[in-house]
């Protein structure tokens, strides 16, 4: 089990501030399961920057059961 | 008088020793160099101080600037600007205010107001128009900012017609030295000059009247704003983000890229960072948004406390009330903040210092009871503070460099030049470091010229080499000098970042310019040494030059507006300088330059000595960091400047 917390603008427009998703494979497969869980369009999640255990990924990175992964849809400036 | 819209071409000049009333002159021509906001204010300062003076001493200035587009319906142009000596740093400071004083000053007749001397009686001041009158504070003296502004209302003439005002709560009554100066609910928040005013004994200002402003090419002017107005509104930053998460939503980012300050500055990520980020701000405690008068943003957070509606806090408060002494107690930050407010104390030196202080208590270098995590006393704390109730509380009202001086600590007392540092951690943001060390008035993120928003906060360049950073640094301080002198919120410049870049980071080609950012650096820099070959308008992405040309009738763009933020930003450092300053200043706590961050990471630490040396030579400096002759030429800085860091012989 991956569990996949969500931040920015993103956050706020699903109402979804985390979940816990199967998946053994890499960041793509994990959005489009969150995307079909959640009806939140694809395109939408894979412009957000993603973080796997505090570190920065891609939708390549492979994800192993017992990750956490940030999901953040793009913020700047303060 | 000036030939120029968008000025009433008239400055007050107060003497509260004296109480003499008088205009003080400026020309067209000071005007088209200074243009107006803090690097006026800088050029009135260069003017009337030229020895070193403490910030209490009544020569001391307070001098309010407006910018020409302040009270012109511009997005976000009720922006107003204070600066003075000030008594954290014993330099020149400047503070920006989204209160309405700047816009009533305006529709009063003036551009700007100068303050000086020392009142005998505790008093406020008020002006209609021409008319300006010293009135008795006794009844005022003691009450907290909100009050204050409420019982001034209700003494207008006309209480129902809303008054601008500046006033001092009690910090600044008591002459803590980061006491902040309110307008309605917003503050001129950092270098201490509200204690400038306690220490005049002035308690606030009320102005009001009935001018109006010249547009020399209205037409033109508000079509141009009508754009701009819809730009910022559809922009993913100015639009979307900053409405609904404000400059809180910077929390999670942060600690993603190890930016977060989390306990003093020991390290940049905090496991508890959610429970006092923006989304949760927005989720569980925003009442609404709102914002300064004519914004668009609204990036203000209304929030609750004690059942009454008041302002949230932004960033800065958040991280290092929150992280930074290792608290994860939001609704606690959010009522430290309407307590800090109200009685008139910058958010973000009280808990710079207050963070210090818990460190040198865990390190037994002073037993003063405070413990990281430990909140149970702060409400108790903050009011101490303000009224200077016990050693503790004295000793934290005094700034975290005094408070180093007396204990030990300055390795890891978080401030520059006496200014406590905003809540970026700058070893995983290394222009963002030098950024602190190179600014003007001390740890400021936005003096120091907010590099961290290409090092993670909006694109993601490098943020650990110092490759091209210094020539980054320059470009936006300078930029961002000229934009508040116009009159304008910083917020307006982050619409300068073309909406794809931001919605979309993991493209290609926002991909190939994050990489291609550190290489960028002499291309930036011929661009920082000949502003001229970016004599362009930019209509949509920065429509300031543009804005400023149509209402004053001067001829801006670009590379001209960037070439008075350059001026001003010069003209600041000789101040500086002037008053005893020098290269060694421009410092960070030894923690942040000699101590990596992550024991993994050998460059996450801020290469300052190579930063520097490069920020200096794009700056045209000297190596002991002083404007050269040429540059004061150059820049077409006053002529006695030269001799002013140099020595009599200089001219």
């Amino acid at each position: 089990m991956i569990k996949v917390n969500f931040f920015g603008v993103l956050r706020l427009d699903y109402k979804v501030s985390s979940m816990d998703v199967e998946c053994s494979k890499n960041v793509t497969e994990l959005l489009e399961r969150i995307s079909s869980q959640k009806s939140i369009p694809i395109d939408r999640l894979i412009s957000c920057s993603f973080y796997i255990n505090g570190k920065p990924a891609t939708i390549r990175s492979r994800v192993f059961d017992g990750d956490e992964v940030m999901v953040m849809s793009p913020v700047a400036g303060g | 008088m000036s030939k120029y819209g968008g000025y009433q071409g008239k400055i007050l000049k107060i003497d509260l020793s004296t109480r003499n009333i008088s205009d003080y002159e400026i020309t067209d021509s000071e005007r088209e160099l200074y243009l107006g906001g803090k690097i006026l204010a800088a050029k009135i300062i260069y003017d009337n101080i030229k020895r070193k003076i403490d910030a209490f001493d009544p020569e001391n200035l307070l001098v309010i600037t407006t910018g020409p587009l302040n009270g012109l319906l511009a997005p976000c142009s009720s922006r107003f600007n204070i600066s003075g000596i000030s008594p954290l740093t014993g330099l020149l400071t400047s503070s920006n205010c989204g209160g309405t004083f700047g816009m009533k000053l305006k529709a009063a007749g003036y551009d700007a107001l100068i303050v000086t001397g020392k009142s005998k009686e505790r008093i406020y001041i008020e002006i209609n128009d021409d008319k300006v009158e010293f009135k008795n504070a006794d009844s005022l003296w003691g009450k907290e900012c909100m009050a204050t502004q409420e019982e001034l209302q209700n003494m207008q003439a006309n209480p129902k017609l809303k008054t601008g005002k500046i006033v001092i709560g009690p910090a600044g009554e008591n002459l803590v030295r980061y006491a902040c100066i309110l307008s309605d609910e917003r503050a001129a928040g950092r270098g201490g000059l509200g204690a400038v005013m306690g220490a005049k004994n002035l308690k606030a200002i009320t102005v009001q009247g009935t001018h109006k402003i010249e547009v020399k090419e209205k037409e033109k002017y508000q079509a141009l704003i009508k754009k701009w107005i819809e730009y910022l509104r559809k922009h993913p930053l100015t639009g979307n983000q900053l409405p609904r998460l404000g400059t809180a939503g910077l929390i999670a980012p942060m600690q993603a890229k190890n930016i977060l300050s989390t306990k003093n500055f020991s390290s940049g990520r905090f496991d508890k960072f959610e429970s006092v980020s923006g989304e949760v701000l927005a989720e569980k405690y925003l009442v609404k948004n709102s914002g300064c008068i004519s914004c668009p943003i609204h990036c203000t957070r209304v929030v609750s406390v004690n059942g009454k509606n008041v302002k949230g806090p932004e960033l800065e408060t958040l991280g290092l009330l929150g992280p930074n002494i290792l608290n994860d107690n939001l609704e606690a930050i959010l009522r430290w903040n309407y307590l800090l407010d109200e009685l008139g104390m910058d958010t973000i030196s009280f808990a710079g210092t207050l963070s210090f202080a818990m460190e040198l208590n865990e390190k037994g270098m002073w037993d003063n009871g405070l413990e990281f995590g430990k909140i149970d006393k702060i409400d108790e704390l903050i009011h101490d503070v303000a009224y200077r109730n016990g050693e503790v509380a004295y000793y934290i009202g005094e700034g975290s460099r005094i408070v180093s001086k007396k204990f030990g600590g300055s390795e890891f007392a978080g401030n520059v030049k006496g200014m406590e540092l905003a809540a970026y951690e700058p070893r995983a943001a290394v222009g963002q470091g030098l950024g602190y060390a190179v600014s003007n008035r001390g740890g400021c993120h936005l003096n120091g010229g907010y590099n961290v928003i290409l090092e993670g906060l909006g694109l993601s360049a490098n943020q650990y080499t110092p490759k091209g950073k210094a020539s980054f640094t320059m470009m936006f301080q300078d930029l961002m000098e000229a934009v508040s002198a116009g009159g304008s919120c910083l917020f307006t410049t982050y619409a300068i970042f073309p909406p794809s870049l931001i919605e979309k980071p993991n493209s290609k080609l926002t991909r190939f310019i994050n990489k291609a950012i550190p290489h960028l650096g002499s291309a930036v820099a011929l661009a920082n040494r000949f502003p001229g070959i970016l004599s362009l308008n930019l209509p949509t992405l920065f429509p300031h030059p543009l804005a400023i040309s149509y209402a004053t009738g001067m001829k801006l763009n670009f590379g001209k507006l960037k070439r008075i933020g350059e001026r001003g930003y010069n003209l600041e450092r000789i101040i500086n300088l002037t008053l005893g300053m020098t290269c060694e200043d421009d410092s960070l706590p030894k923690r942040l330059t000699d101590e990596r961050q992550q024991p993994d990471n050998k460059r996450s630490k801020v290469p300052l000595k190579k930063l520097k040396k490069t920020y200096y030579r794009v700056r045209g400096w000297d190596k002991l960091g002083r404007p050269t002759k040429s540059l004061i030429r150059r820049l077409r800085l006053p002529k006695d400047s030269a001799a002013q860091i140099y020595g009599a012989k200089a001219n």
